[in-house]
């Protein structure tokens, strides 16, 4: 059957994307002083979704931005000189900074729910780079998982 | 009426599920230890289309990451611990999985499923019966869409290796609170799925990066991480920014 998805279309052949479960939370990234090169990671911070949800949009908001950012997978956040000067509530001798993400899921063993794991790093940009003082910030989370037409 | 709630009306269209893939159908794919490989399936319908789906290591119990994430083969795993990365591009007629193993001493297989949705100037498709039965429940929601649109950016040429050229591109939403979005980066005819990561640096050396509030989205393209020169590359960015948030 020909049918134009760009059409309001409900049609048996095609699928749509449920979405049943929502998480949301906030945890606080510490204060660092770290030397050129070395990285201190955040412990996992895991939110329980539903056991049998396809896929997962997540945000995540840096307490010092004022932009949410639509995150998938494992990257940088912030890692350059252009980010840092333009926040006045930081101050990163050399401009160089850089803050990973990686997000995975597996099983919660207490509650046998899906969780998202969101791990945090911190890091100056290389061995090279002068020591730097990272202040506490927030870290605002947002889930929305859905169901596909498996 | 809130388009936040459930509800069907016309106004509102939703994503819509043109074909899926299945690793339980298709059989799971092993890597060998340290390498990286590429594997192909075709698509019925014969057109890129926007590539969403997740993928699980066997023998890492319960873990799924989205294309472009991570799953760690160790159980408390430090940040250069073993691993298996998944990317994925939709191409006309195929769809192709990039796989990375970091494990030096084991191979792993990996599972997958992919969810392939239409764009917003798919034009008409002959559509396929999906494995699932079709339902539609008001236990849960469907994303409605605020605004589809498709952004065509250049990213300049990189002339040196490291560095990294940018083109921003700001569409406004007017929604008054921070919504959900979908993001793709187009090269070439071929689609991959972007958040703020690098889902869509393996063959084209780009990445896009996504930053929203209450009545905008940035998008920033990045033509990066080059051996070498870079060229100027031209891209179409496929947003989709949802009523829901």
């Amino acid at each position: 059957m020909i049918v134009d998805p760009n059409d309001f279309v409900i049609n048996t052949d095609l699928g749509g994307l449920g979405s049943p479960d929502d998480a949301s939370g906030s945890f606080n990234f510490p204060a660092k002083t770290l030397s050129g090169g070395a990285i201190y990671e955040h412990p996992p911070q895991s939110f329980d979704v539903d056991p049998d949800d396809f896929l997962t949009s997540v945000q995540i908001k840096l307490g010092f931005e004022s932009r949410w950012r639509s995150v998938a997978g494992f990257g940088g956040l912030a890692y350059d000189s252009n980010l840092a000067p333009a926040n006045p509530n930081l101050s990163y001798p050399g401009g160089f900074f850089i803050l990973y993400y990686l997000i995975f899921y597996d099983i919660n063993p207490l509650t046998g729910n899906r969780r998202v794991n969101i791990r945090l790093s911190i890091t100056s940009r290389t061995t090279s780079s002068p020591t730097i003082n990272t202040p506490a910030f927030s870290v605002d989370v947002r889930i929305i998982t859905y169901q596909a037409p498996f | 009426m809130d388009p936040r709630d459930f509800t069907f009306n016309s106004d509102y269209p939703i994503d819509q599920v043109l074909e899926v893939l299945d690793s339980a159908v298709l059989g799971g794919i092993t890597i060998p230890a340290n390498t990286h490989i590429t594997r192909t399936f075709n698509t019925v319908i014969q057109e890129a289309m926007l590539p969403e789906g997740n993928y699980s290591v066997r023998g890492v119990d319960g873990a799924k990451a989205p294309f472009g994430g991570l799953i760690y083969i160790s159980a408390n795993p430090t940040y250069f611990s073993p691993n298996v990365q998944v990317w994925i591009k939709s191409s006309p007629g195929s769809i192709t999985l990039y796989i990375a193993n970091t494990d030096n001493s084991n191979a792993h297989t990996i599972d997958f499923q992919i969810a392939l949705l239409a764009r917003s100037d798919q034009g008409p498709v002959d559509a396929q019966p999906l494995p699932a039965e079709f339902t539609f429940d008001t236990d849960l929601n469907y994303l409605k869409i605020a605004k589809d649109e498709i952004i065509a950016t250049t990213a300049a040429a990189v002339n040196s290796p490291s560095l990294s050229s940018t083109a921003v591109y700001e569409t406004s939403h007017n929604l008054g609170y921070v919504p959900i979005l979908r993001a793709y980066m187009e090269y070439d005819g071929e689609i991959m799925p972007c958040g703020d990561g690098n889902t869509g640096l393996i063959n084209t050396q780009v990445a896009i990066k996504s930053g929203i509030d209450a009545n905008t989205v940035n998008y920033t393209v990045f033509n990066t991480r080059g051996a070498g020169n870079e060229p100027a590359r031209a891209y179409r960015v496929h947003s989709r920014i949802y009523y829901d948030s």
